[in-house]
C-alpha cells in the first residue's frame, strides 16, 4: 500500500543524562506515567495521525525496545497493508557501521524509504512526551508549499538558550537557526519534528553522507545547509504539553504534571489516546489501612501504605506503614513497610527497605545499580 | 508429535443475574471491573498450554462475540491454535432443544477439524483455577475414559443450585449425578468440568441424541455413570458457581479479601482479557479510598469504601459508595449515597441522593439508566 507520509522514530540514544534507568533500556523504553514507555507517546501519535508505516530506528541496549515495538501490535499499526519496521544498524556489502548521528540514521535507511513510495516523511524523537496530530501538520506543509516544516513551541525566553531556536518571518518561514543560543533572537524552540518533502529529504541525505565534515545531524547539519541554499522552510507552531524527558528532574516533572488537573496533556480524554501493551495485571487494590491522594495509580497495584501525589506503575506494592509522596515508582517496585520517600524515582523491580528524601532540585534516584 | 488437546467452554447453563443478564451471557459479564466471567476458563485453557478453543454459545452471541473478537488475548500461537464460537443456529429460538449436546452436534465439523486427541470441557459461570495440563496427563494415565471435576464444599443448601451434585464409589467413580435442589447442605459438587477422549464425545454426543433430544452433557454423564468408567476428581481451593445477582454480588465483595483473592489468582497464571487502553486510575485530592478494587481509567473524588469499580468509573467529589459493584464508564455524582447496590456499566446516578440495598438483596441499576 502506497503511503503519503511515512514516519520514522529516532529511537537510538541512550540517554546518558537518565543515569542507571538506562544503563540496560534505550531511553524511549524508559517506563512512564505508571503504565507506558516513553515510546508509547511518539507511536500512539503516529497511530492516531492516520499514519500506517513507521520505522523505529534503534541501537543502544535495544533488545527490550525491539521486542515491546515487535509488529507495532500495540499501537493497532500491524493490520493489512500497514508497516511497522524496526530499523538497527546493519552490514551491507559497503560494510557495517553505526548510525552516526539523526542524519545518519536516516541515510542509512534510505533502501526502507524508497520502498515505501511516500511523498513525505515525518521524523520524529522516540522520547518525547506529547500529542500530537500530524496530519494538521502534513497540511500545514504542503499549504506553504514547504520543503521542510518543523514543528516548534513557545518556551520561556529565559530558558530559549536550552533550546534549538527557529526565527521566522511573519509568515512562519524560517529565516534562522540558533543552537542552544546565549542570546536568544526568539521564543521559538524547535521540538525535533520535521516534516520532509521526501525527494529533497534523499537528495540532501546523500550530500550530508558524502560531506566528511559533517556530523550527520538534523539540526546542526541538514536543516542550516538546506537554509543557506535558499529550501523553504517553514516553522508549524505547536499548543498544547510538550516534554522532552532528557533528565531524571524533567523525567520527575513530566510525571508529577500528569497529576496536575491543568495539564494540557490529558491521558484521560478519549481524543488521542496513548496507546501500550496490556500487563493483564490484577485491578489494583487499595487496602483498608492504606490512604491514597492525589495519584495515579496502574493495575496491579496493590497499597497498603500511604501514597501522596505519585505515580504508582503495575505491580507495585506499598506495604503498610511506607509512605510515599512526590515519586515516580516504576513497575515490580516494592517499597517495604514503615519506609519513607520523598521526591524520588524508584526503578523498576527495586524493592526499598530504606528512607530516601530527595528535593525538588535533587530528586532521589533509587534504582539497582546504585 | 504433541497431543493436540481441544478445550471447549460450555456457555449452557440455567444460571442467570435478573435482569443484568437479559442482554448478556454470564460469559461476557463483567467480573472485578476488568475481566469477563470467560476470561477465567479461557486463561485456564491458553496457560495450560492449550492451543484450539471452541466456546459453546447458548445465546447473547453479539456481548459474547464482543468481548472474545478474534480470540487473540487468548490464542498463543494464531497458526497452530483454533479460536471459534460455536453457535446452534437451527435450535436458538427452541429452548428445549438447545442444549450443550445439540451444539456440539451442530458443530461437528470443528470437532473434526481440529481432530483432538482429548477434549476438556469446562463451563463459564463456575470459576476455578484449573491447571488442565496436569489434569489431562492424570486422567490419561488413570485410564478412566472420562474424569469430571468436583469441590467437596459446605453451603449447598444456597449455592451450586441446579448443578449436578455427584455421588462417588470408595474408588473414585462417578455413580450418580443428580440436580442439586438445596436438600443437604454438604456435599461433593460437580464443577461442570469433565476430560474425555475425542472418540468418547463423539459416542457420547450419539449416545446422548439417540436417548433424549433434550440431553444435556451432565445428563449424559448421569446416564452412563452405571456403565462407563467416569472418574471422579477432587478440585481444591476456590471454585464459586456465579448464578444469580445477590451471589454475583457477594462472591464479587468476597475478592476484596485477600487470602480470598490468592486462592483464585494464583502467581504465573494471569488472567487474560480484552484490552481497551485506559489509562491509569487517578485519585484526586481529597479522595478517600479504603478495600477496594479499582479497574483502569477511573476518576475518583469521593469516597469508595469495601467496593469494586469497572474501567473509566468516576465517582465525583462528596459521593459515597460503599458495599458496590460499580459496571464501567458509570458516573456517580457529587453527594450521592451508594450502599449494597449493583451498577451495571454506563449508568448515571444523578439525580437520587441514596441508593441502597441489602446484602442479600442487592439494589440494580441497569445498564445506560440514568437515575
Amino acid at each position: 500500500m502506497k503511503s503519503e507520509m511515512v514516519a520514522v522514530i529516532l529511537a537510538g540514544g541512550r540517554g546518558t543524562r537518565l543515569q542507571s534507568l538506562t544503563a540496560k533500556i534505550a531511553k524511549p523504553a524508559v517506563f512512564f506515567g505508571g503504565k507506558y514507555r516513553i515510546i508509547d507517546f511518539a507511536l500512539s501519535n503516529v497511530a492516531n495521525s492516520g499514519i500506517s508505516s513507521v520505522g523505529v530506528a534503534t541501537q543502544y541496549e535495544a533488545t527490550v525496545l525491539n521486542t515491546y515495538i515487535g509488529t507495532g501490535r500495540n499501537w493497532g499499526l500491524n493490520g493489512n497493508g500497514a508497516l511497522t519496521s524496526i530499523l538497527p544498524p546493519r552490514e551491507t556489502p559497503k560494510g557495517a557501521s553505526w548510525y552516526l548521528g539523526t542524519a545518519d540514521a536516516i541515510y542509512q535507511n534510505i533502501d526502507w524509504l524508497d520502498k515505501t513510495h511516500c511523498e513525505y516523511v515525518v521524523i520524529l524523537s522516540g522520547d518525547h512526551i506529547y500529542k500530537m496530530d500530524y496530519s494538521e501538520m502534513l497540511a500545514f506543509h504542503k499549504k506553504n508549499a514547504a520543503d521542510v516544516t518543523i514543528a516548534t513551541i513557545k518556551v520561556p525566553m529565559e530558558e530559549a538558550p536550552r533550546f534549538g531556536i527557529v526565527c521566522t518571518d511573519d509568515e512562519d518561514r524560517i529565516t534562522e537557526f540558533q543552537e542552544k543560543p546565549k542570546v536568544p533572537k526568539s521564543d521559538l524552540a524547535s521540538m525535533g519534528i520535521y516534516i520532509f518533502t521526501y525527494s529533497l529529504l534523499r537528495e540532501s541525505l546523500i550530500a550530508d553522507s558524502n560531506n566528511a565534515k559533517s556530523s550527520h545531524d538534523f539540526g546542526k547539519d541538514i536543516l542550516p545547509t538546506l537554509l543557506k541554499a535558499g529550501k523553504r522552510l517553514f516553522s508549524y507552531n505547536f499548543h498544547g504539553y510538550w516534554k522532552d524527558v532528557g533528565t531524571i528532574h524533567s523525567l520527575w516533572e513530566a510525571n508529577m504534571d500528569l497529576l496536575d488537573p491543568d495539564c494540557e496533556l490529558n491521558i484521560f480524554s478519549s481524543k488521542m489516546k496513548i496507546y501500550s501493551a496490556d500487563t493483564y495485571s490484577r485491578p489494583q487494590y487499595i487496602a483498608k489501612i492504606a490512604k491514597v491522594e492525589d495519584s495515579l495509580i496502574n493495575q496491579g497495584a496493590v497499597i497498603r501504605g500511604t501514597c501522596i501525589h505519585s505515580v504508582i506503575s503495575n505491580e507495585v506494592t506499598i506495604e503498610k506503614g511506607a509512605v510515599v509522596k512526590d515519586c515516580l515508582i516504576m513497575p515490580g517496585a516494592t517499597i517495604k513497610a514503615d519506609v519513607k520517600i520523598e521526591k524520588a524515582i524508584v526503578g523498576s523491580s527495586v524493592v526499598v527497605s530504606s528512607d530516601h528524601i530527595g528535593t525538588t532540585d535533587n530528586i532521589a534516584l533509587i534504582n539497582k545499580e546504585d | 508429535m504433541a497431543r493436540r488437546i481441544l478445550g471447549l467452554v460450555n456457555c449452557f447453563s440455567n444460571a442467570n443475574f435478573g435482569p443484568m443478564t437479559e442482554h448478556r451471557s454470564i460469559a461476557s459479564t463483567s467480573f472485578l471491573g476488568r475481566y469477563a466471567f470467560i476470561d477465567f476458563p479461557l486463561s485456564n485453557f491458553l496457560n495450560s498450554g492449550i492451543p484450539a478453543i471452541g466456546i459453546l454459545c447458548k445465546n447473547h452471541i453479539r456481548s459474547l462475540s464482543r468481548h472474545v473478537g478474534n480470540g487473540a488475548p487468548w490464542t498463543a500461537n494464531t497458526k497452530i491454535g483454533q479460536f471459534q464460537i460455536l453457535y446452534d443456529e437451527p435450535n436458538i429460538a427452541n429452548p428445549s432443544y438447545n442444549t450443550d449436546v445439540a451444539n456440539l452436534i451442530e458443530n461437528r465439523w470443528f470437532l473434526k477439524a481440529c481432530n483432538p486427541d482429548y477434549v476438556v470441557i469446562t463451563p463459564s459461570s463456575t470459576i476455578f483455577y484449573a491447571d488442565f495440563d496436569r489434569l489431562v496427563e492424570e486422567h490419561i494415565s488413570s485410564g478412566a475414559r472420562i474424569s469430571l471435576l468436583y469441590h467437596h464444599c459446605t453451603g449447598l443448601k444456597h449455592s451450586f443450585i441446579g448443578n449436578r451434585k455427584v455421588y462417588i464409589s470408595d474408588r473414585g467413580k462417578v455413580t450418580k449425578m443428580e440436580i442439586n435442589q438445596g436438600d443437604s447442605d454438604e456435599g461433593d459438587i460437580s464443577l461442570g468440568t469433565i476430560i474425555l477422549d475425542y472418540p468418547m464425545l463423539e459416542s457420547l454426543l450419539d449416545y446422548a441424541s439417540g436417548t433424549s433430544s433434550f440431553f444435556t452433557i451432565a445428563d449424559t454423564l448421569n446416564y452412563i455413570s452405571p456403565s462407563v468408567l467416569v472418574r471422579a476428581v477432587k478440585h481444591e481451593g476456590y471454585a464459586r458457581s456465579f448464578d444469580s445477582l445477590p451471589h454475583y454480588f457477594n462472591y464479587s465483595l468476597e475478592m476484596l479479601n485477600e487470602e480470598v483473592f490468592r486462592t483464585l489468582f494464583q502467581d504465573d497464571w494471569p488472567i487474560y482479557t480484552k484490552s481497551y487502553d485506559t489509562p491509569p486510575v487517578i485519585y484526586k485530592k481529597g479522595a478517600t479510598v479504603s478495600n477496594s478494587s479499582i479497574a483502569n481509567g477511573a476518576i475518583i473524588e469521593g469516597t469508595v469504601i469495601n467496593s469494586i469499580l469497572g474501567r473509566g468509573v468516576k465517582i465525583k467529589k462528596g459521593a459515597v459508595v460503599k458495599n458496590a459493584v460499580i459496571g464501567s464508564d458509570s458516573i456517580i455524582d457529587s453527594n450521592i449515597h451508594i450502599e449494597n447496590a449493583v451498577v451495571d456499566k454506563e449508568v448515571q446516578v444523578l439525580h437520587i441522593a441514596e441508593v441502597k440495598g441489602t446484602i442479600d438483596d442487592p439494589l440494580y441499576i441497569a445498564r445506560g439508566d440514568i437515575v
